[in-house]
């Protein structure tokens, strides 16, 4: 019997199964009292070349990466990345732009080789590599920036600190995302103090799919969320905006699919609002009903109910339908689901 | 004849690939078709549709499809779908390519 492969674009994603930790070199010391820690870049004779500070993790642009490589240090980018890559711990949490770590010296900042030091001597330093799509400087620095597995850039085992802005897992996907959201904002302590609200608005098309439940899915993981649990989150936004797309705005460009998101300390709520006539949420026919078992769509609402706490389908004020659901945060006094203990620089008892 | 699928099954362009490796077989009358998906980890609802339209295509034309090695994630959703007891599912590759015989 002949085999055949087909490929499936695959977008892979980190597990704690898939994340190795390489040994500690050096510990390095905790955060001084100011909460900032400063680290020392040494440089490739040893000797301290340079000193920055930074309260969270590394910001790392393209083009820092270009120059990296191209500022005199030995070591190809693949080498670079592939040093680092078994090392990361996670990724996310609090985000220092580059530019702030480095004061006014914003484009002669060699990231790789930042990063490379920083894991040299703790794993316990967040690093967060970031990917836009800005001119990148060099083939090679595009190359390199391209070549990092996407693991690299998605893997979270640990929550970041509850201090951590909202915006900051998002910010990854964001910039390289831009041209495909026609609005993008944050709002804090709209609703309650202690309520975070954020609000996009994606365009009509396939790519919101994937955009909207990538960006939800950083913010369960931001939130504290199990392996499992994002899966069903991510999960059931992406056929809430399946929906919107499909059915609410029948696949028409000029209609908008707006996704909000509230973080509230007792759960995560998700609101997906299409421009369409709106529907009645008893009319849809069951899935599973044996007249249905073989029908080729109509198991999304089914899906989000299935893997969401609360589920409900309201009219929109646009008349759109919006699909309101949510899901109980993990109990925080039992242990990580996701079991990458010790690795998070920031977690609070 | 075994299909290897890997990926993801979802809305875009793995739907729309393993809708065309079906069809292209169909058209090579393969009817009897094996779909090993040991490294799909993701289904959403319109990989689950194209599935099961994978699958009356196929028994329209007198064949069987049948799924092999499935990963946790796709088991459990099958099994919340009721398509479980729908297709027929091997967890070995003899035994799949055996029960065609």
């Amino acid at each position: 019997m002949p085999a055949v492969a087909i490929s499936i674009p695959r977008r892979c994603r980190a597990t704690t199964t898939n994340l190795r930790m390489g040994p500690v070199p050096t510990p390095y010391p905790p955060p001084n009292s100011s909460g900032m820690n400063t680290y020392e870049n040494q440089g490739e004779g040893g000797a301290p070349s340079r000193t920055f500070s930074g309260s969270g993790s590394l910001f790392l642009a393209p083009s820092d990466l270009g120059e990296g490589c191209t500022r005199g240090n030995s070591s190809s980018y693949f080498s670079i990345a592939s040093a680092l890559l078994p090392r990361t711990t996670w990724v996310g949490g609090a985000i220092v732009n580059i530019r702030g770590v480095y004061p006014g010296r914003f484009c002669g900042t060699p990231g790789v080789e930042v990063a490379s030091n920083l894991r040299r001597r703790s794993l316990r330093i967040p690093i967060c590599f970031f990917r836009t799509n800005r001119e990148l400087p060099t083939p090679n620095s595009r190359r390199a920036v391209f070549s990092l597995p996407p693991y690299f850039l998605t893997s979270l085992p640990s929550p970041p600190p509850p201090s951590a802005p909202l915006t900051a897992p998002l910010a990854l996907c964001y910039p390289y995302n831009a041209a495909k959201i026609a609005q993008f904002r944050v709002v804090t302590s709209r609703m309650a103090p202690d309520t975070k609200h954020l609000e996009v608005t994606l365009e009509t098309q396939v790519e919101s799919v994937n955009l909207a439940e990538e960006m939800c899915l950083r913010l369960a993981e931001a939130a504290g969320f199990g392996e499992d649990e994002c899966y069903r989150i991510g999960m059931s936004v992406r056929e809430g905006v399946i929906n919107a797309f499909h059915y609410g705005n029948k696949e028409k460009p000029e209609k908008k699919i707006h996704l909000a998101v509230d973080l509230t300390p007792e759960k995560m709520i998700i609101h997906v609002t299409d421009e369409g006539t709106g529907f009645v949420l008893k009319d849809v026919p069951d899935p599973l009903a044996e007249e249905n078992l073989l029908s080729t769509s109509g198991r999304g609402i089914f899906l989000m109910r299935a893997f969401m706490d609360e589920f409900d389908v309201v009219k929109a004020q646009t008349g759109g339908a919006e699909i309101v659901m949510s899901k109980r945060l993990p109990n925080q006094d039992s242990p990580q689901a996701n079991g990458s203990h010790g690795s998070a620089p920031h977690r609070e008892a | 004849m075994v299909v290897d699928a890997s990926g993801r099954i979802t809305l875009g362009d793995g739907s729309a690939n393993l809708r065309k490796t079906i069809r292209q077989l169909l058209e090579e009358t393969h009817t009897n078709i094996i779909l090993n998906l040991a490294d799909v980890d993701y289904i959403d609802s319109s990989g689950i549709g194209e599935l099961v339209s994978a699958y009356t295509a196929v028994r329209s034309k007198g064949g069987e499809l049948k799924l092999l090695h499935l990963t946790k994630k796709v088991h459990d959703l099958l099994q919340i779908t009721k398509l479980f007891t729908v297709f027929e599912v091997y967890s070995d590759e003899p035994s799949a390519i055996r029960s065609f015989k």
